[in-house]
């Protein structure tokens, strides 16, 4: 399966602490005891991971849905 | 062990329907809801029997102030509904769409069937669909009956209600869909998320005493139809102690065996309506259901890893929330910590005093029931509803390890947990014997009335010794 996600257009994106334009990075995010591997944006000298909008709004609260207790 | 007085609260009596103070005992390993009728006398009901013990389920709550239907003037629950005193929001409204009904079950909380029974226009019930949905919002609809599936216009109905509602289930004893296969496809076509199927055996002695014949064979039949049509099921069992209670783990391991059957859901048998079961002692509670399933199961489903609901009060519900694996065994989807490190410093918050209780080890948070009721609405439908259209068989491929070194990605996991997604969960109505006013206070499942009404379910099918109701119209 394709684990780039849709729409990322990381063209433009600065870290605001190094000033060095984002990457693409295998990214391992752990919730509730489920980890998952994504590939996010981030900053290669200090290692920040920007998690986009529609990431957090989309497939990470359906995933918190699933997870999460009545 | 001594009596311990656990909680104050009010009831009523049985066979007045007075409202009466009442007291929670704990005698043993019973705990009792007490109060004396001034004319009638003294009435204890058994509430919580064993283990997990009654003081360990906690899930407290801050109330959440609801927009009132009706104004307080007798007090709960003769008020509904819903008055200014009820606190929580609707997460389930069932609409009522016929009296009418295929069986005539010695059990029936609904007193459905009978000669005057008829179903009721589609006008009048869409006009109805559109009150619910502008007064409770975005509920799951329930559409019940008597036996849904007699209406003549069953299909335009569940259209209408797709509209208006996320998620639409059909309560349904399931005869029309064995006996008549292409209606699970036509449902389904017609926006239906889900079915609710009264599935109280494996066997047909059951059902004989459940509901006057055999229906096993037709039950079996109509989980097929669904099958067939990828409109998921959810088996609800009513459980009489002695009857079926001791066959739940026979349901449970051959519900998990049925890839469109995504839960099973234990409803505890109550005096309301037609109920010729009286016997108290038949009555089960939550922790009876709990052992019966780890029982039932040999220790495959643990009582320990149940959970107290958010959304209504802590004591009407449990749930449990499981992979299906590919082997066939459920385990829970998050490692649940004991129930004994999740007793709350302070039980003030729902204004329930409690006597001391065992030193807490993690301090409980005091949820926002608004809020878990928006959860509960979706996780519901994450967990019963097909979350694809037509979703595969449960283990089509090699499952993911949720431990291995290399982690799914989010779509992986998303696309396992929708197919893998496995619950076993039960609801312990109340009747005149048990009825809580505080737990009821907390209910979120609604059944609308007219003109404009919502009525909490057990207050809607509250019936008294001598067959007095005070919200349902009996039949003629």
């Amino acid at each position: 399966m394709d684990r780039k996600l849709p729409d990322m257009d990381i063209e433009g994106w600065i870290c605001h602490k190094c000033q060095t334009p984002l990457t693409m990075f295998q990214v391992n995010v752990t919730y509730m005891g489920a980890s998952f591997e994504v590939e996010l944006p981030g900053c290669a000298k200090c290692g920040v991971t920007m998690i986009p909008e529609h990431l957090a709004f989309g497939k990470m609260l359906d995933v918190e849905k699933l997870l999460e207790d009545k | 062990m001594s009596p311990k007085l656990l909680g104050q609260t009010e009831s009523v009596c049985p066979v007045c329907l007075k409202i009466l103070p009442a007291e929670i005992w704990e005698r043993g390993a019973e705990v009792f809801l007490e109060r004396s009728c001034p004319e009638h006398g003294f009435f204890a009901a058994a509430i919580w029997r064993g283990e997990p013990n009654f003081r360990a389920w906690r899930r407290p709550r801050q109330p959440r102030s609801i927009q009132a239907q009706t104004p307080r003037e007798r007090g709960c629950p003769r008020d509904c509904g819903l008055c200014p005193d009820h606190g929580q929001k609707t997460c389930a409204a069932l609409l009522e769409v016929t009296d009418q009904c295929d069986l005539s079950c010695p059990v029936c909380f609904a007193d459905s069937g009978g000669p005057g029974a008829s179903s009721r226009p589609l006008g009048e019930l869409i006009k109805a669909l559109h009150w619910i949905q502008a007064n409770a919002g975005q509920v799951v609809l329930q559409l019940s009956g008597g036996e849904p599936t007699r209406h003549p216009e069953l299909l335009e109905l569940v259209a209408a209600a797709k509209k208006l509602f996320p998620a639409v289930q059909l309560n349904t004893n399931g005869l029309r869909l064995a006996n008549e296969p292409a209606l699970a496809e036509k449902l389904a076509k017609n926006g239906l998320n889900w079915v609710f199927l009264q599935f109280d055996s494996l066997t047909d002695p059951v059902y004989r005493v459940l509901r006057g014949r055999p229906l096993q064979a037709q039950k079996v039949a109509a989980v097929a139809a669904c099958q067939k049509a990828h409109l998921p099921v959810i088996l609800v069992p009513t459980v009489v102690k002695g009857l079926n209670d001791q066959e739940l783990g026979q349901i449970v391991d051959w519900a998990k065996a049925q890839p469109i059957v995504r839960g099973v859901h234990i409803q505890p048998m109550t005096q309301a309506g037609r109920n010729n079961l009286t016997d108290p002692e038949r009555r089960l509670t939550i922790p009876e259901i709990l052992q019966a399933l780890e029982t039932g199961t040999e220790g495959r489903i643990q009582a320990k890893d149940a959970r107290p609901p958010g959304c209504e009060h802590e004591r009407c519900s449990f749930h449990f929330r499981f992979r299906r694996q590919a082997d066939g065994a459920l385990t829970p989807w998050v490692p649940q910590a004991p129930l004994s490190q999740l007793v709350p410093r302070s039980l003030e918050s729902e204004g329930l005093k409690m006597g001391p209780t065992v030193a807490p080890q993690v301090e409980l948070t005091v949820d926002d029931a608004a809020l878990n009721q928006q959860k509960a609405v979706e996780i519901l439908i994450h967990s019963w509803g097909p979350g694809e259209p037509s979703p595969a068989p449960p283990h089509p491929g090699p499952t993911i390890p949720m431990a291995r070194k290399k982690a799914p990605s989010l779509d992986d996991f998303l696309a396992q947990a929708r197919r893998e997604t496995f619950s076993v969960t039960g609801m312990a109505f109340q009747d005149g014997q048990t009825l809580d006013l505080q737990r009821l206070k907390s209910c979120c499942v609604h059944v609308y009335q007219e003109p404009g009404r919502l009525i909490p379910f057990c207050a809607m099918n509250l019936t008294s010794t001598t067959g007095q109701t005070l919200h349902r119209k009996r039949p003629c």
